[in-house]
């Protein structure tokens, strides 16, 4: 199995207002937003060969459903995966939000599902919406009309292609969106075992992953089921280790959750992810800063020594 | 007659799932929503390959004809058989300066805090160039096909308390809510997201249920073309309605426009497409049983056993066959550039402050109605509806 890598954009991150002296002119404020660096770090992602990018849902940023879809306007190959809660609408309108994309972007969307923040909602009820969600928004996915009654969703005659297949077109026809779900407690993976296709797992402890590893596959095998299995990576890499370790304590201090980070030299951090492949990890999902520049440097460093190792393993 | 409030704005319809080539031709044979044809440009299914462009790219060249043909803004809107509106907006922004983006959407699909979200983050992509057009569903089997169960005034019921939240949680700052479909904690913007504006709302809905909600959200009431006399008579209750609530209510007409050098050229135009209308069309149009107070009138229209296109010519250019040429639930106007912008002066008079147009197809029509209608629309021959410090 290849390895797949998505980059990481934060919803938000303050890039403050001018820290020009007002003496010299500049015209960014109230021209250059967020997204304006948005569009920037996923360029970058994209031109720098990585797979895919996560737009992590946070209330305090901006939406990744509507800054996705920009984003991906302005990408080519990088797949777009917008994290949201199940509570965010009806299981129809997910399917039709993602069916729109597939078709203006080339079948380039994945969903994350956010499970772990439950609001005024219980975690049974939340895991049961998520399931519910699925349900109707695969069911809808298709020619036949789709009835469901469920606890939170329902819909009666619901087929996204409905009307193309009548005029015997397959033009409806995409992909449904790659379902992503993170997480380490039990209750996640459960889940993730029957409903997920890609399950990230968060210990960067390699023998509490590989136990997590064991204890999902076979959950996911009693399902009949096979899942991808994947891991969330912070990375500091340099040239020379000592200007990994300054960086990362750099980071540390503007406010960056990096005290875990992979941290060393680009053949250090490459033979740590693939003692993880080799464990079983197929997806890393890459947390880097600053993001854009840092895309470039793991895509001309990190991604290259990621590929050659595959190579070898292939051919020797 | 009273000077204007403001000057209008006028939109132009974004086709949302393909486009006509004429009103003379009934397929669609732009996009690949509809089976290719010769002559079909559908651009993402080149040799029936997929290929680099989609559909986006189609609906992102008319939305910037009309953006340089001075329309104000499109409306997008959203059924079961066409692309997403949230999506496509997004999409679209920066690929256009000034053009706003109406957003056609039904409060029970989305979480009230979850769009609210959606749209600050669309201001802040687009600089501020949402609008809303909030609709509440015909009801039916399409309702159902969206998996919403809810029945017609416990829609509108839910539509006021969507728009209640949203406006609560738009200043940001803590807000709470309990409701009959919606409970809320802690709701309220942050961030960057609170600094954005809150979109105008346009309404649309013809039942007493849509009136009283509309009249205490609506910036503006959005309705149909309709005969002028019936339009008169619905903004008349509405403005009514909303009074009695304390604000001023402004009205917006959709209306799809047939405008030509000419009278002739533009009936000529009507002529063709009506040849190829079967009578059992007229007839299903008539006799349609719509849940919507709207559709129903629209069945009213239509006279029984027609000769010809002239049976469906309800007022001066006014014509009510539109809906056969096209899938679209509604009467339009036809005639000459100056008797198209003479007839859209008239809904001024009556009322309107906002026009949405639309024409086929939409890529060209924008631009000739841009040029050619627009700037005969109000000025010199509507003095009484001079806009008070506008130059002449």
């Amino acid at each position: 199995m290849s390895i797949e890598t998505l980059w990481t954009l934060p919803a938000h991150e303050a890039k403050g207002p001018s820290r020009f002296h007002q003496s010299v002119r500049d015209e960014r404020p109230g021209r250059f937003t967020y997204a304006d660096y948005a569009v920037q770090v996923a360029r970058a992602a994209d031109l720098a060969g990585f797979d895919g990018l996560l737009l992590p849902n946070d209330p305090a940023g901006d939406e990744p459903w509507v800054l996705g879809s920009a984003l991906a306007r302005e990408t080519r190959y990088l797949k777009i995966v917008p994290e949201f809660s199940p509570t965010f609408g009806s299981a129809v309108y997910a399917a039709k939000l993602a069916f729109t994309f597939q078709r203006f972007f080339n079948d380039r969307l994945g969903w994350k599902l956010q499970l772990d923040e439950a609001g005024d909602e219980s975690p049974d009820d939340r895991y049961l919406r998520a399931e519910e969600l699925l349900v109707v928004a695969e069911g809808v996915w298709g020619e036949a009309p789709f009835d469901f009654a469920g606890r939170f969703f329902s819909v009666a005659g619901g087929a996204l292609f409905a009307r193309h297949r009548s005029q015997n077109v397959r033009v409806g026809v995409r992909r449904f969106p790659t379902v992503f779900a993170a997480g380490d407690d039990d209750r996640v993976t459960a889940f993730s075992a029957r409903h997920a296709d890609v399950h990230i797992f968060e210990t960067l402890e390699p023998r509490a992953l590989a136990a997590l590893l064991v204890r999902t596959r076979a959950l996911a095998d009693a399902a009949g089921r096979s899942v991808r299995y994947g891991l969330r990576v912070p990375i500091v890499a340099r040239e020379f280790a000592v200007e990994a370790n300054a960086e990362r304590e750099r980071l540390i201090a503007a406010g960056y959750p990096f005290a875990d980070a992979l941290t060393g030299t680009y053949a250090d951090v490459a033979a740590r992810l693939l003692d993880y492949a080799g464990l079983g990890i197929a997806t890393f999902v890459i947390d880097a800063a600053p993001r854009l520049e840092e895309a470039y440097r793991l895509g001309e460093y990190l991604l290259p020594r990621l590929a050659a190792s595959q190579l070898e393993r292939a051919v020797g | 007659m009273t000077a204007l409030r403001e000057r209008i704005p006028v939109y132009w319809r974004i086709p949302m799932s393909g486009d006509m080539s004429s009103w003379r031709n009934a397929p669609k044979t732009r996009g690949d929503w509809t089976p290719r044809a010769p002559g079909s440009i559908a651009p993402g299914r080149r040799d029936d390959e997929r290929g680099g462009y989609t559909y986006l790219d189609y609906m992102t060249e008319v939305a910037r004809a009309a953006e340089a043909a001075g329309f104000y803004g499109g409306l997008l809107p959203s059924f079961p058989e066409t692309d997403d509106p949230w999506i496509a907006s997004a999409a679209m922004a920066r690929a256009t300066t000034t053009f706003r983006f109406m957003i056609a959407f039904q409060p029970g699909f989305l979480d009230p805090v979850q769009t609210a979200r959606m749209s600050a983050t669309l201001q802040r992509l687009s600089r501020g160039r949402v609008v809303y057009n909030v609709i509440t569903g015909g009801g039916g089997p399409q309702q159902h096909w969206w998996g919403d169960f809810t029945g017609h005034d416990d829609r509108y019921a839910r539509t006021a308390e969507f728009l209640d939240i949203h406006k609560g949680v738009w200043p940001g700052g803590r807000f709470d809510y309990s409701g009959r479909f919606y409970q809320v904690t802690d709701g309220g913007l942050r961030g960057e997201l609170a600094a954005q504006s809150l979109p105008d709302i346009y309404f649309s809905g013809s039942s007493d249920a849509a009136i009283d909600a509309a009249s205490a959200h609506a910036d503006y009431y959005l309705s149909w073309l309709e005969h002028p006399d019936d339009l008169k008579r619905k903004f008349d209750r509405v403005r009514e309605r909303t009074a009695q609530l304390g604000r001023e209510a402004r009205f917006a007409v959709r209306a799809h426009v047939v405008a030509r050098p000419t009278e002739e050229e533009a009936w000529r135009e009507v002529r063709l497409g009506w040849e190829r209308v079967r009578p059992e069309q007229i007839e299903m149009l008539r006799n349609r049983k719509a849940e919507s107070v709207g559709g129903q009138r629209l069945a009213s229209y239509q006279p029984g056993n027609p000769t010809g296109y002239e049976d469906l010519i309800i007022a001066p250019n006014i014509w009510s066959g539109i809906a056969l040429l096209g899938d679209f639930p509604t009467i339009g106007i036809v005639g000459s550039y100056e008797q198209v912008a003479e007839r859209l002066n008239d809904l001024v008079r009556i009322g309107a402050d906002s026009l949405i147009l639309a024409g086929l197809p939409h890529l060209e029509e924008a631009s000739r109605v841009g040029e050619e209608v627009l700037p005969l629309f109000l000025g010199r021959a509507a003095p009484d509806l001079a806009v008070a410090g506008a130059p002449r």
